[in-house]
């Protein structure tokens, strides 16, 4: 069992003191939070993990980064439309200001059902015993290309090659997270190579199929603009 | 698409030539239609239709050509004349068994003269053959034409005027000349002829001539006319000439061949360029409009106005079919395809698979063969015969990079743990031979999409003649771009992984650019099942390759820092190497050149 683990399962035997009855104070809340926010700033700054996440604390993380990633690909998707418009109307961008269509509920069904998929698999190769740490290590995978499009996104109003290369590296580094972690988890080499490409497939396939649902619905019914 | 409907699509292409015929001394509508099968066996189909009252007036009656057309038909043709209304359709038809027989057929009842150039497009799988540049005018029975014109007995002059006096002649000659105002940017020559039918032609004039590309061909051709003068004119771009003693004798009413190939040669010379011709003559006013278009030029400049469908063509003055109008509708002619077989690329590619497929199932075998041999020769070598020993002990460097690799690939496809890393050498060669199927992958590919915009550019009117070959040549390119950007992605990579791990590295790499390849593979075959599944596969397999670039990397024991950022250089490498190495390539094109 690697470090990371042991530190896991201490860190977890509090919360299964409540006897399977949901009663969650405050300040565990907080507790996980703070839990993510120490992991993820030692991810980020490619520190060796030793913050350990409980199951709910990475469950939060997940939830999060869901909502973070449908946000911000909606204000993204709102910001090139409102860019193509402008470069394409000229002087009538100013009259489309308020251009915006609303994307958020689709991205958060894509990225809340991928995740899901990728946490099944992790379950299926990782056991059940090793959940937390299997969904900390999706949470940390993750994260990562979340900051490398943010990093994208203001590297984008300089020079857009530059942008591509921060999300590239952004990926990439999540990919090595993954294979890193699942490395740890000393699941046989099939297994490892399986889950990190069926989580990359599962995923890139149900934002094809939400994009179609996504624009469909858009054709439906009036633009919200 | 697969090849077997684009067969049958392309080879029913209908070719529809919307001509107006003077079949009975008046318009009549021409459709020529050849269908073809793959196997290169089909039919022509000519179809003319014209009013019943136009046919009792000039030829005598729909009986009188029929019976005149039965007449001349040469062997092979049948002819079925049908009526509705006032309409008539005469349909001639001949049956070809093959692609030879069809050619046969143009000679035969076209004559002897008649140039048919089969255009060849090779490809590594298949040939493609199309109908080059074939006036259309040559692609009418003409014999059919003379037969029903023996009815007629009118002059040229008298059908000519005949068709200006149509009903409605003064609104298209207004249409015409709005065409005319809107389309300033396509070139325009225009040419005036003063002649009289008993006399000669007297004075010319050529203006709207812009641009020195057309001035010295039409001054050169106008100063090899015999008795020529040519002078400049008052307008920019225009030329006076003027003939001393008749430009050639015009017998009674009809332009001499050589006349007439003067004119189409003009227009040959003022390549697409709308030519616009005034005949002017004693008491008869005729015009005639050639506007010639090639290609796309086609549609767009058709497609402002709506001119009257007889824009389109020259009108087929009778006089014409014994004169040499080739070049006029070139690029109006449609084209059709046969895709053949080519045996002899069939075999080379048959051959090539079958030693692939060979080396598969080899490799295995010698894998297996050789880890006897080595148990063998672990447990004393008794029983390993003299041979055997020999092989293991001559074995070329050559024939064990090759079982490495397979061995290597193997592993890496069925999912099992990759062995150590290779020998530089060995991943040297094994990044090559990905170089090498990614540029026949990548050429596919952009075969295919080539040729559906060329499907695409034919089905806009464009005529195939005119669409440039994707040669070979993209294949090499390919390859040395790639194989250019993999040192150039191995050369930045260097300082970065040290020395100590660069051939853990040139090893991972290198089996990271196998799932690429296969990951492509999965893509266009799962995608064809599932559109979804090309993105799908796609980033499957960039996670996969990620995957065995981490493993590999972290078998080598090189710290995570660097391994990560071994992997960011990489991935950013294999996105942007090729461009660097295509805009590198042009700058120094640039400068050598």
């Amino acid at each position: 069992m690697s470090q990371v683990e042991n530190n896991q399962s201490i860190s977890t035997q509090g919360n299964e003191a409540s006897g399977g009855r949901l009663d969650i104070q405050w300040t565990e809340v907080q507790a996980w939070l703070l839990q993510i926010v120490r992991r993820l700033r030692e991810v980020f700054l490619l520190q060796p993990v030793t913050v350990a996440l409980s199951l709910p604390a990475a469950v939060i993380s997940l939830v999060l980064r869901a909502l973070v990633v449908a946000l911000g690909i909606n204000w993204l998707v709102n910001r090139a439309l409102r860019q193509a418009a402008s470069a394409m109307l000229g002087i009538l961008a100013g009259a489309l200001g308020d251009i915006k269509i609303n994307l958020f509920g689709h991205l958060l069904i894509w990225a809340v059902l991928s995740t899901a998929a990728a946490a099944g698999l992790l379950y299926w190769s990782a056991g059940r015993e090793r959940l937390h740490v299997s969904l900390a290590l999706l949470s940390d995978v993750q994260w990562v290309p979340v900051l490398g499009g943010a990093v994208s996104v203001v590297l984008s109003v300089f020079w857009w090659p530059l942008a591509l290369v921060a999300l590239l590296m952004g990926i990439i580094w999540g990919q090595v997270l993954f294979a890193q972690g699942l490395d740890e988890l000393d699941l046989p080499y099939r297994r490892r190579v399986l889950v990190q490409t069926a989580t990359a497939a599962v995923t890139a396939l149900l934002f094809w199929l939400m994009a179609e649902k996504a624009v469909m619905d858009l054709m439906k019914y009036n633009l919200p603009w | 698409m697969e090849l077997s409907q684009r067969i049958g699509r392309v080879s029913r292409i209908l070719l529809c030539l919307g001509l107006l015929f003077l079949l009975t001394g008046c318009g009549a509508v021409v459709r020529q239609t050849i269908f073809i099968e793959p196997d290169g066996s089909g039919h022509i189909e000519i179809k003319g239709t014209d009013q019943v009252s136009d046919i009792n007036e000039y030829a005598g009656g729909v009986e009188q050509v029929t019976a005149k057309i039965q007449e001349s038909l040469l062997p092979g043709w049948s002819l079925e004349v049908t009526r509705q209304g006032n309409d008539v359709t005469f349909i001639l038809r001949r049956s070809f068994a093959t692609r030879e027989e069809l050619t046969e057929i143009f000679r035969t009842s076209m004559g002897e003269d008649v140039a048919v150039d089969w255009v060849v497009e090779q490809t590594p799988f298949y040939q493609a053959q199309q109908l080059g540049k074939l006036p259309v005018y040559q692609v009418w029975a003409p014999w059919a034409v003379k037969a029903v014109q023996q009815l007629t007995n009118q002059s040229v002059v008298e059908s000519v005027s005949s068709y200006v006096q149509w009903p409605g002649q003064e609104a298209r000659r207004a249409q015409e000349e709005e065409f005319f105002t809107q389309q300033r940017d396509i070139p325009r020559l225009e040419i005036e002829l003063d002649w009289s039918p008993r006399e000669t032609v007297r004075r010319a004039r050529l203006s709207g001539l812009t641009g020195d590309d057309y001035f010295m061909p039409v001054k050169e051709w106008l100063s090899g006319l015999e008795g020529a003068q040519v002078e400049e004119g008052t307008e920019p771009g225009s030329y006076e000439v003027s003939f001393a003693g008749g430009m050639a004798p015009w017998s009674d009413t009809v332009p001499t061949v050589t006349q007439a190939n003067a004119f189409w040669n003009l227009t040959a010379v003022t390549d697409n360029t709308s030519m616009f011709v005034r005949w002017l003559g004693d008491g008869v006013r005729a015009e005639q409009l050639i506007y010639k278009v090639i290609g796309s030029g086609y549609m767009s400049a058709n497609s402002p106005g709506e001119p009257p469908a007889w824009y389109k063509w020259p009108w087929p003055r009778r006089t014409t079919q014994e004169a040499d109008l080739s070049g006029i509708m070139e690029g109006e002619m449609i084209v059709w395809y046969f895709y053949t077989p080519r045996p002899a690329l069939y075999a080379v590619w048959g051959t090539i698979g079958l030693a692939m497929a060979g080396f598969i199932v080899a490799i295995p075998l010698a894998i297996r063969r050789r880890d006897a041999i080595l148990r063998a020769l672990k447990a004393g070598g008794e029983r390993v015969s003299e041979v055997v020993q020999a092989q293991m002990a001559e074995g070329s460097a050559t024939r064990m990079t090759a079982l490495s690799l397979g061995q290597r690939l193997k592993a890496l496809v069925t999912w099992q743990p990759l062995p150590p890393a290779a020998p530089l050498s060995q991943s040297l060669v094994s990044l090559g031979l990905c170089c090498l199927v990614l540029s026949a992958m990548i050429y596919a590919w952009v075969r295919s999409l080539y040729n559906s915009l060329i499907s695409l550019a034919m089905d806009l009117g464009a005529g195939r003649a005119d669409l440039p070959d994707l040669g070979f040549r993209l294949f090499g390119w390919t390859l040395l771009i790639l194989c250019l950007s993999v040192g150039l992605t191995l050369a930045v990579l260097y300082p970065v992984s040290g020395r100590r791990f660069f051939p853990a590295l040139s090893s991972a790499l290198a089996d990271a650019h196998w799932t690429t390849i296969v990951a492509l593979l999965a893509s266009v075959v799962l995608g064809r099942i599932w559109t979804p599944c090309y993105l799908a596969a796609l980033v499957g397999g960039m996670a996969w390759g990620q995957a065995v670039l981490a493993r590999g990397l972290a078998d080598s024991a090189m710290p995570f820092t660097r391994r990560l950022a071994v992997q960011w250089v990489a991935g950013i490498m294999s996105m942007f190497a090729p461009l660097i190495v295509v805009v590198l390539g042009l700058g120094l094109a640039d400068k050598l050149l």
